[in-house]
């Protein structure tokens, strides 16, 4: 019975050992990420309790294997055990699992309420999905920035509405401890409370087409004073301390106001500055596009041509087979019609004159005829 | 076979490749579909290794982004459907007929028509890289991004046609398997006596016929959508995106155990042979894959936990994905069980099945992250989801099916496999597998998005770990290959039962007689 080990006992266990430590990894590696909200801790949590309950599990049915392998590995003429079963065990371990999913559904459903029941919020964003960059719109403060940073107040209760206008996308923030569908035709609801200042990195997570690996942004969190100066910098308001009860009369009020305020200065679209936010993600700044993938916009037929093609491509999208300079391209592009027919004729003026392009200026008016 | 034909006429023999071209016989459709899906398995690992080199660093330049997004929805596809569903149907058809004491399936000619649908609708997928390229939406294909507008080319249309195809003949496989397992059993051979893998068959087959007709609708509605003017899915004209996502999933989810119960079936074959004792619990393993097969039809939702579904409905979802943990769990320990108090021999198949054991395992644990919604929707999309379904399908299926290769080889082809060769491709496979796979588990906790043809430098180290590890997974396989033509025409002779196995092929000679069995066996 007792021969020598074809491997010796202790390297046997050391590398049981080196094992276990490598599945426990995991564990290690949540506890290196920052949290930057509530949720994240309680998610902390909850992933910790599942982490050990199922290591207990995994190192037991190890241990139980690497026993038996050893103890039970073949030797000539050993008789093995014939049995078919036993009931007692069999029900233990029935139990047992059922117990231990027991013990993580109660946190779970703990921690599902909590996330559920969203507290007042003192700040609305409106987070939207493009092919491919993110969109962010603060209704009530009369900001909307695109392919920018993600900023956001600290120590504030923020309502997100997710959403898309185009395929599905993802907004995934690790440190937030949570992600959201962007899903185009419903909105997608969270919150956040931001315990600190810092920099977080968001992510769309759904496969959205060629570049979903570059559809990323930073979130910044700053203190509520640099938040309203930031805000005030994109021409809208935010008073600082300001709380949702008093938030939301105002904001109708606000509302109300604000398409005048909009209305009253669109002469001041910046065409350089749209192309950058809602058209270089693509095209590139240079405006040469990818080769293969992008058409370029400098030197091309498109932005040289009538300018209604043009402003169609931008108001209803484009796709299928496409040559541009000689070049096949058999790709999409997602209409814009978010867009004001100011904006939109501010960013075809400047695709017109700018890389050499001679197509000449396009008015709102050009634009608006063809919406 | 030769002995066998011989005798029969003066006729002009037909050619060996006639015969197995025009055959309906079991044995041989089932190891065409091994040969088939192998090649595609090969082809689909090639994708991989792509995807995989392309990641080796942030600015690696081998594929473009469009080319990337096609390899990671090709690879998918391709082990899905093409490989390891196809496979383990070879293994269900070369094995079912005999461990029941059948002469064949139920219905031959279906079968063939079954087996020749999966080359056909390979080619018809495959043949998008020839027509401007293939579906790049990934093997999810959710629309918008799958529909016409955002997926002008042809490549999403084939992949729907494609998919039709190989559904097709997964139904039909389903019926036999169905129709062959209840009625064709020999004298005496009631349900439980059958041999464990035919309840994972079984199971697995009530899963095709009832869960493959709806993808194959739900794919119907984006071809129409795509082609002939239909909303289901597009949101300007009033559709919606999620009735795809609920269709999809809810044939995907029990496309998951179509995947993995008829590997828990081959290693509960395998298991019991190589500790030279019986099947810990047959029972309650018979009934888990049963109780597994039905809860799985409840789940589908937990893949949209992050799509904003009420947290009322997304609990449900949850407390029935938990359970499945249970039955599933029952199987680890009784798999145990049926090792304790054995006397184990180590070769290369029971090696494999061990294997199983202990590392689905691991996509069994880390499942429960998924099924719990906080967790999920803080890991889902990550490359926690990429770790915990190679860890089911590689770790699980695949090893499954190389354990079921070493173990019926000498019975498919009457010649040992080797065995040192297969020590070597065994452990190579094993630890290869563990160092590509592990640590996408914590890439997934760092919050790297699965799909990405680059990411961000602080997730460089473990990717490039993990790309170094999949090219010795992919040359690993190539052993196997070598193995296996050196055995076909040197491997030694293979006696009728080489392992002490217990079931009714074992009975028989290597390789069987064309009608298996002279006798019709009775079971006692």
């Amino acid at each position: 019975m007792h021969t020598r080990w074809p491997m010796p006992r202790n390297l046997f266990a050391a590398a049981l050992a080196l094992a276990g430590a490598l599945t426990a990894t995991p564990a290690f590696a949540v506890a290196g990420m920052p949290n930057a909200t509530p949720i994240a801790d309680r998610v902390d949590g909850l992933y910790n309790l599942i982490f050990w309950i199922t290591f207990v599990i995994f190192v037991g049915v190890w241990a139980a294997m690497a026993y038996v392998l050893i103890r039970y590995r073949y030797r000539p003429g050993r008789e093995a055990k014939q049995f078919h079963g036993h009931t007692g065990l069999e029900i233990i371990w029935t139990v047992l699992p059922t117990l231990a999913l027991i013990a993580i559904s109660i946190p779970t459903y703990k921690t599902i309420r909590y996330v559920d029941n969203a507290p007042k919020p003192d700040l609305t964003v409106q987070v939207v999905g493009h092919q491919w960059f993110w969109e962010f719109k603060y209704p009530d403060n009369h900001v909307d920035v695109s392919n920018a940073d993600l900023v956001l107040p600290a120590n504030r209760v923020v309502k997100l509405l997710v959403s898309s206008a185009d395929v599905v996308h993802n907004f995934g923030v690790t440190d937030f401890g949570f992600s959201m569908d962007a899903i185009p035709g419903h909105i997608n609801e969270g919150w956040v409370y931001l315990k600190a200042p810092g920099e977080h990195q968001l992510f769309c997570r759904q496969l959205c087409g060629t570049l979903h690996a570059k559809m990323m942004a930073k979130v910044k969190v700053v203190p509520d004073a640099e938040f309203a100066s930031w805000v005030q910098s994109k021409g809208g308001t935010y008073t600082p301390g300001e709380k949702s009860a008093q938030a939301a009369p105002q904001a109708n009020a606000a509302e109300q106001a604000a398409p005048k305020q909009v209305a009253a200065a669109p002469k001041k679209a910046d065409g350089a500055a749209l192309y950058s936010a809602n058209c270089a993600s693509c095209h590139q700044a240079t405006g040469e596009g990818m080769a293969g993938t992008f058409p370029p916009l400098a030197g091309s037929e498109i932005p040289n041509g009538p300018a209604a093609e043009h402003i169609k491509i931008v108001l209803h999208g484009k796709s299928g087979p496409l040559t541009v300079k000689g070049q096949q391209y058999n790709g999409a592009m997602p209409p814009f019609p978010q867009l004001s027919d100011e904006e939109i004729a501010a960013i075809l003026t400047y695709e017109r004159t700018s890389w050499g392009n001679k197509g000449g200026a396009v008015t709102p008016e050009q634009v608006k005829a063809l919406r | 076979m030769s002995t066998q034909s011989a005798s029969v006429s003066h006729a002009p023999e037909t050619p060996t490749w006639v015969k197995w071209l025009t055959t309906t016989d079991h044995k041989k459709i089932g190891i065409m579909y091994l040969f088939t899906a192998f090649i595609l398995f090969l082809m689909a690992g090639l994708f991989a290794l792509l995807v995989r080199a392309q990641l080796l660093s942030p600015d690696m330049k081998i594929l473009s982004p469009d080319q990337y997004n096609q390899m990671v929805t090709m690879h998918a596809t391709g082990m899905i459907f093409m490989a390891i569903i196809p496979m383990l149907i070879g293994f269900a058809n070369y094995a079912v007929p005999l461990l029941i004491g059948a002469r064949d399936v139920a219905f031959p000619r279906i079968n063939a028509i079954s087996f020749w649908l999966l080359p056909l609708g390979a080619v018809m997928m495959l043949s998008s890289f020839a027509l401007g390229g293939s579906a790049a939406s990934g093997w999810t294909s959710y629309p918008p991004l799958s529909g016409g507008f955002f997926s002008p080319g042809v490549g999403v249309d084939l992949w729907i046609l494609g998919l039709h195809l190989l559904g097709v003949s997964s139904i039909m496989g389903g019926l036999n398997f169905i129709v062959t397992i209840l009625n064709m059993r020999a004298p005496g051979m009631t349900l439980h006596k059958m041999p464990i893998m035919c309840w994972a068959v079984l199971v697995t087959s009530w899963l095709q016929v009832i869960a493959t007709p709806v993808l194959a609708g739900v794919i119907t509605m984006l071809l129409f959508d795509r082609n002939f003017g239909t909303s289901f899915f597009r949101p300007e004209q009033g559709g919606d995106p999620l009735l795809w996502q609920h269709l999809f999933w809810f044939y995907s989810h029990p496309a998951v155990y179509i995947m993995i119960l008829p590997a828990f079936g081959i290693i509960s074959e395998i298991l019991p042979v190589f500790a030279g004792k019986p099947l810990f619990g047959y029972l309650a393993i018979a009934y888990s894959s049963v109780a597994i097969g039905v809860l799985g039809f409840t789940v589908w939702a937990h893949h949209m936990f992050a799509t904003g579904l009420p947290a009322s409905i997304r609990s449900v979802f949850m407390f029935l994905t938990m359970l499945i943990a249970v039955p599933t769990g029952i199987k680890i320990f009784s798999w145990v069980a049926t090792l304790w108090g054995g006397n184990i021999r180590f070769k290369t198949a029971g090696l494999f099945a061990i294997a199983f054991v202990a590392f689905f395992l691991i996509g069994g644990l880390d499942g429960i992250f998924l099924a719990s919604i906080p967790t999920d929707v803080q890991l889902t999309h990550t490359y926690w989801v990429v770790a915990h379904i190679h860890y089911v399908l590689f770790a699980g299926s695949m090893i499954g099916i190389f354990s079921g290769i070493y173990y019926w080889f000498p019975k498919m082809f009457g010649r040992m496999l080797d065995e040192r060769l297969g020590l070597v491709h065994f452990w190579l496979t094993v630890i290869a597998m563990n160092v590509t796979f592990f640590p996408m588990h914590i890439l997934g906790i760092m919050g790297m998005p699965r799909r990405y043809f680059t990411y961000l430098p602080q997730f460089t180290d473990l990717n490039r770990l993990e790309s170094l590890a999949s090219f010795v997974l992919g040359a690993a396989q190539l052993i196997l290959i070598f193995n296996v033509i050196k055995s076909l025409r040197s491997g030694e002779k293979a006696p009728d039962d080489p392992w002490g196995g217990n079931t009714l092929e074992w009975t028989v000679s290597s390789p069987p007689p064309d009608h298996n069995f002279d006798v019709i066996p009775t079971i006692k």
